[in-house]
């Protein structure tokens, strides 16, 4: 076990690593010079500005940003392993401390949106499951398709008309209280909540196939603890990982649903960032995103092995 | 088991429901406390709260790095020159100015004003933060050509500028040129977090996470006495979401709503929306004047003619945009009011492409010359949502007179790459960075200007250009420009289209808010209060 944690954390760190050296390479793919776009977004804030040589040249100079890709990547590297990820071209602050403040909005809004998707998804996955062609399985079916069809950002708007404006509910947007996270959590969690429903669904049925459960009804077991002890257990597994993947897709902030809400979140940070051509940001934030879904992925991996004690990771 | 299940689902969504429900109910609570009716033609100092939803996400308050937010927006920091919404200056920090020579200017400070601190406003004061701001931002060393600031007395400072610079006065109503206290509060990087100026409104507090900046009257301001209380500034950067916010009254005023919105708000009671021009123009650039069939001022003309500028504004950006005539919109005061600019005119598009030879020979409706057809790609950017519109209208209008345009929309800095010297740009390009007509004139007309990459060139007009530089009187600065813009029109190595307008939407019960064009977006303004 040990071991196979070690082999992971070392393939994560590869991960990042790479993700990090990726993410240099297509910046310095983006047209037009760096010192240009910064004068024409972080000093006068007008795209349309032609610049001199000499405000290029000084540009250059305040961001360092005379020396070639390749060194530039060196330098922000090992300044990043001294825990330095870097200083935002627009805010002066710096990139891991503006990362840090945006943590605690999209944490809060991930775990919402798991914790609500897993308490609607597992029970309605698992009742079409054991009635199976019943009304409620074709009805949580339509439903799935239905929220699975429908994009983020229209759905967002359209429970903005419905609570906010026609009912005044709810407010628009912004960050505050629980109130301004019951939207967001929705719009979130809509399309999750979808594919879990059929994912639990399906894991359920072919479990529900089994021998050990032809036998466990022979034995005589009643319905609700062959379905909590026997199936449940076994039919999590794929269910967890695809909760693990979307935990770890929310953690690294929602671009669309921050924006729409106002949410002041990872995601948000990431799509200003990559408007006003923040490159240390960008960099520091898609590095933080593979951080954050390399361990998450890594978590759910080893949960497995107390899930089914049948997987035995030496072997793997 | 199977319905307990089921019911503590049922159950689950009940509570949600609920709890929506109530929490619905304290919001609603709170924002009647904001709006709540008084006797009084004024609402009590305690309802005196604006609520604004800023189109970006606040980042910073340092003025060096987002003069637009610290000074116009939060009206946390005042220049030394301000200037009036026809864009002539008038006094801010400094009651008067005079020139001493060709290269240098005298600047009288107020002296019964303070820092919100309570710090003396002195002319050492005033030194340090411009200098500090020349050398956080360079473009306040081209924009402002100040070559070094002498100390003459406690509130009298002279200026010294590389060159005669006509417009110097001006460049000091640039917004990062917002004067600060040594006393503000920086971090270890030397940013400014807590910025403590001389404006109408005192810095509270900013929340990095939300971005929302908090502010408070300031009851010492040299100037009028600002009717609101508190200021919050929140950044809401979907237009959509803004929109809704105002509608549902979560924010007292914001601005550049979605332009599908607008009618739907204008409808809406108790929400009053304006749209109003500001200093920045739709403009299409030729790739090159050279060797193209723009070469030809006749096709450059025809062109302009076929454009029908008025549906653009009325429909097209429906009403958020005026026709254009010359570079400068009416409004500001050193624009020439003779100019009458090309009126949509298709009989005077054709003729003049008939002229220029080209005609349409094979009857495919595309007209050519010597057996190649006139066509092109309109080239523009998504950052303005009016642009991609514009850019179709435009390319259904040439279509009339027989030029086959193609609308392609990528970033910015990609253009460059792709765009021919056959193709063309539309553009939405800031006319007056600072209240002066050298700094729009010279750069796009200038035939040595960085940014004038179609290479137009008129000895006239380069030396009517230099001559406005060092021209310091005004009437004759004024006769100089005059000239320079009817130079322009007549020559059309630009195409204006449209004046840019910003649609703000704000509370019937905001009131005194007077729109100053000089802004980037918006500008709020002492003068404001909320209305019982």
């Amino acid at each position: 076990m040990l071991e196979y944690i070690a082999k992971r954390t070392a393939i994560a760190v590869f991960v990042v690593f790479a993700t990090s050296a990726l993410t240099f390479l297509l910046l310095s793919l983006i047209p037009g010079d760096t010192a240009v776009m910064i004068i024409q977004r972080v000093f006068v804030g007008d795209v349309t500005y032609n610049p001199s040589k000499m405000e290029i040249e000084a540009a250059e100079q305040i961001f360092q940003l005379g020396n070639p890709m390749w060194m530039q990547y060196i330098h922000w590297l090992s300044n990043a392993l001294h825990g330095d990820f870097g200083t935002s071209y627009i805010s002066g602050r710096g990139v891991l401390g503006e990362i840090l403040v945006r943590l605690p909005a999209t944490v809060e809004l991930a775990i919402a949106a798991t914790i609500l998707s897993l308490l609607v998804a597992i029970p309605l996955g698992v009742i079409s499951a054991v009635r199976q062609n019943s009304k409620v399985d074709y009805s949580s079916m339509a439903l799935a398709t239905f929220f699975i069809s429908m994009p983020n950002f229209w759905l967002g708007l359209v429970l903005i008309l419905i609570f906010s404006l026609h009912f005044d509910l709810l407010p628009v947007a912004g960050y505050g209280g629980i109130d301004h996270l019951i939207l967001p959590t929705i719009t979130l969690c809509a399309g999750m909540m979808a594919v879990t429903v059929r994912l639990t669904r399906s894991s359920v049925l072919e479990v529900l196939r089994l021998d050990y459960i032809t036998t466990a009804k022979a034995k005589g077991l009643g319905d609700g603890r062959i379905l909590y002890r026997h199936v449940l257990k076994n039919a999590m597994i794929p269910v967890i990982t695809i909760v693990g993947l979307q935990l770890g897709y929310l953690l690294g902030g929602t671009v669309i649903v921050e924006t729409i809400f106002a949410w002041p979140g990872i995601g948000k940070l990431l799509i200003d960032s990559i408007n006003a051509r923040d490159i240390p940001m960008i960099q520091g934030c898609v590095v933080f995103i593979a951080i954050i879904f390399s361990l998450v992925n890594m978590l759910v991996d080893i949960s497995y092995y107390f899930l089914d004690p049948r997987i035995k990771y030496e072997e793997v | 088991m199977f319905i307990k299940l089921n019911k503590i689902s049922i159950l689950a969504i009940c509570l949600i429901l609920f709890s929506s429900i109530i929490l619905g109910c304290i919001e609603e609570d709170i924002e009647e406390s904001v709006v709540t009716p008084t006797s009084s033609e004024t609402a009590p100092v305690e309802k005196q709260t604006l609520i604004v939803g800023e189109m970006w996400d606040i980042r910073t308050v340092d003025p060096v790095k987002s003069g637009e937010m610290v000074k116009e927006k939060a009206m946390i920091v005042d220049t030394l020159v301000e200037a009036d919404p026809d864009f002539t200056l008038r006094p801010g920090l400094s009651e008067l100015w005079e020139q001493v020579s060709d290269l240098q200017w005298k600047f009288y400070l107020k002296k019964d004003v303070k820092f919100h601190d309570g710090t003396e406003f002195t002319a050492d004061v005033v030194k340090w933060s411009i200098e500090r701001a020349m050398e956080m931002n360079p473009s306040v060393k081209t924009l402002t050509q100040i070559k070094s600031i002498e100390i003459v007395d406690n509130h009298t400072l002279l200026f010294i500028t590389e060159e005669p610079y006509a417009a110097f006065p001006a460049s000091l109503e640039y917004p990062s040129l917002g004067i600060i206290s040594p006393t503000s509060k920086t971090d270890d990087k030397g940013i400014v977090t807590k910025p403590i100026g001389t404006g109408p409104f005192k810095f509270e507090r900013f929340d990095v996470a939300s971005g929302t900046l908090y502010l408070l009257r300031n009851d010492d301001y040299w100037g009028i006495k600002p009717g609101l209380e508190k200021v919050v500034i929140k950044g809401i950067p979907d237009p959509t979401s803004r929109a809704m916010s105002v509608e549902k009254g979560e924010v007292g005023f914001t601005c550049d709503v979605p332009y599908g919105d607008i009618e739907r708000l204008r409808a809406t009671s108790g929400l009053k929306v304006e749209a109003y021009p500001t200093a920045r123009v739709y403009q299409m650039q030729f790739g090159n004047l050279t060797g193209t069939p723009y070469s030809d001022v006749r096709v450059r003309k025809a062109i302009s003619y076929a454009i029908d500028r008025e549906v653009i504004s009325d429909r097209t950006l429906h009403g958020c945009a005026a026709p254009a005539i010359g570079p400068v919109m009416p409004t500001i005061t050193w624009s020439n009011q003779k100019l009458e600019g090309y009126p949509y005119n298709l009989e005077n598009a054709k003729q003049l492409l008939a002229e220029a030879g080209w005609e349409d020979t094979d009857g495919n409706g595309i007209v050519d010359k010597n057996g190649e057809e006139f066509g092109f790609t309109l080239y523009t950017y998504p950052q303005r949502p009016g642009l991609q519109p514009m850019a179709e209208a435009i390319q259904s209008m040439l279509k009339d007179v027989g030029i086959k345009v193609e609308v392609r929309v990528m970033d910015w800095s990609a253009i460059g790459e792709h765009m021919t010297d056959r193709d063309l740009k539309l553009s939405g390009t800031a006319v007056a960075m600072v209240p002066d007509p050298d700094y729009y004139l010279r750069k796009t007309y200038h035939s040595n200007s960085d940014s004038n990459i179609w290479g137009y060139s008129n000895p006239e007009m380069d030396s009517l250009l230099e001559e406005g530089l060092s021209t310091f009187h005004a009437g004759k600065r004024q006769e100089t420009y005059d000239r320079v813009q009817e130079i322009a029109l007549d020559e059309v190595p630009i195409i204006h289209v449209a004046y840019y307008k910003v649609a703000v939407v704000m509370h019937d019960n905001v009131k005194g808010f007077v729109f100053n064009p000089i802004a980037h977006d918006y500008m709020l303004n002492p003068e404001m209060y909320i209305a019982s």
